[in-house]
């Protein structure tokens, strides 16, 4: 119970990062959520799906965070910058690849985000991610659909600027 | 579900894949990497937060206070110069206070008569432990000369402690020129 807890709890801390790019901030509203569903733990029994439940949560006091104070966004978009400055200097030393698929990403929609984070990362079925967002199944799936296609597009961009720019190098 | 499974399994176990492929496996080792991230547990507790801050707060007060008080201390203790010390006697011994004295000039400028309340003070005598008096003022002879008699009473005492040691001023003569000599122990009478 205590693994499952815990795993369900880093769930909602990937969630919560992969909108927010913030650490602390993330796992300030994980600890929120998992406050919330144990005080309504009386209730959790009762509901269809509590992990899509927990996830709708998780989403909608992200949202909030990111919509509620234009100057928190623009710290988080600070913070994300300074991660991304600092990682670049990591950039050879760690997987370009991966940093690429990141930015990628996070330049998708929140809705984009959620779906292809539930996912590809935690492995959801589509219908468990449609109840989470509360949209149909078929919506979820072009959702995920133009995700995917729009991290690859951004890969294969960056591939073909390297290609273009180890052309001009060697002639 | 399980053509991603498969789709993932492949681009996990082969190692060797042709470069345009090579994207979509560092696009799964990522999710693989992202499943992975964890929690961070924060070890300062608020406890030991609110502590530093109760002692960061004690410690700028304390400061503060410091700082303060080395402001503040040399400012209240000056030196008086020595003619002030002697006009503080004289007012003394004719026995008007310094805070009367103060009182007196704080007084509004009407009721104040004209300059012959304040007569000018001159000088009586070149010692250093002259006295000023105002010039009006009659000064008795006698109380001039207790002044200066009390001024001149420590340099009396030199006197008496030089005559005490004038005797031991032969002893290093009588060392240096009479190394042997025995010098005989003379019983002291009681002085009459």
């Amino acid at each position: 119970m205590e693994i499952w807890q815990n795993t369900f709890r880093d769930k909602l801390y990937r969630l919560a990062l992969r909108l927010l790019n913030s650490s602390d901030d993330a796992a300030d509203i994980a600890q929120d959520v998992w406050l919330k569903l144990w005080q309504r733990k009386e209730e959790i029994p009762k509901l269809k799906n509590a992990e899509a439940f927990a996830f709708t949560m998780t989403r909608n006091l992200c949202l909030d965070v990111l919509k509620s104070a234009r100057l928190k966004n623009e710290r988080l978009d600070q913070k994300h910058e300074n991660s991304l400055s600092t990682s670049n200097t990591d950039l050879l030393e760690r997987n370009e690849q991966s940093q690429l698929i990141h930015q990628a990403i996070n330049n998708l929609t929140e809705q984009q985000k959620t779906v292809i984070h539930l996912r590809d990362v935690e492995g959801y079925e589509l219908s468990e991610i449609a109840e989470t967002l509360n949209i149909s199944e078929n919506n979820t799936k072009v959702i995920l659909c133009r995700a995917r296609q729009n991290v690859r597009e951004a890969i294969l961009n960056f591939e073909r600027h390297e290609q273009e720019a180890y052309s001009g190098f060697t002639r | 579900m399980s053509e991603e499974m498969e789709l993932k399994n492949f681009f996990h176990k082969t190692s060797i894949l042709p470069d345009e492929w090579k994207a979509y496996k560092s696009l799964f080792t990522y999710f693989e990497n992202e499943s992975a991230k964890k929690i961070p547990i924060s070890k300062k507790t608020h406890h030991q937060k609110n502590f530093w801050w109760i002692i960061g707060i004690g410690l700028s007060t304390a400061a503060t206070f410091l700082l303060l008080f080395t402001i503040q201390l040399p400012t209240t203790q000056k030196e008086l110069h020595p003619l002030a010390v002697i006009t503080k006697q004289h007012d003394s011994m004719y026995g008007k206070s310094v805070l009367q004295k103060k009182s007196e000039t704080k007084k509004p400028a009407k009721k104040e008569e004209p300059e012959k309340s304040k007569p000018a003070r001159t000088i009586i005598g070149d010692h250093p432990s002259t006295i000023l008096a105002f010039k009006n003022e009659k000064v008795s002879n006698s109380n001039v000369d207790n002044t200066i008699r009390n001024s001149l009473a420590p340099l009396d005492k030199m006197e008496d402690i030089n005559q005490a040691l004038q005797k031991f001023k032969y002893f290093d003569l009588m060392n240096k020129y009479l190394p042997n000599l025995t010098i005989p122990v003379i019983k002291e009478e009681p002085l009459k």
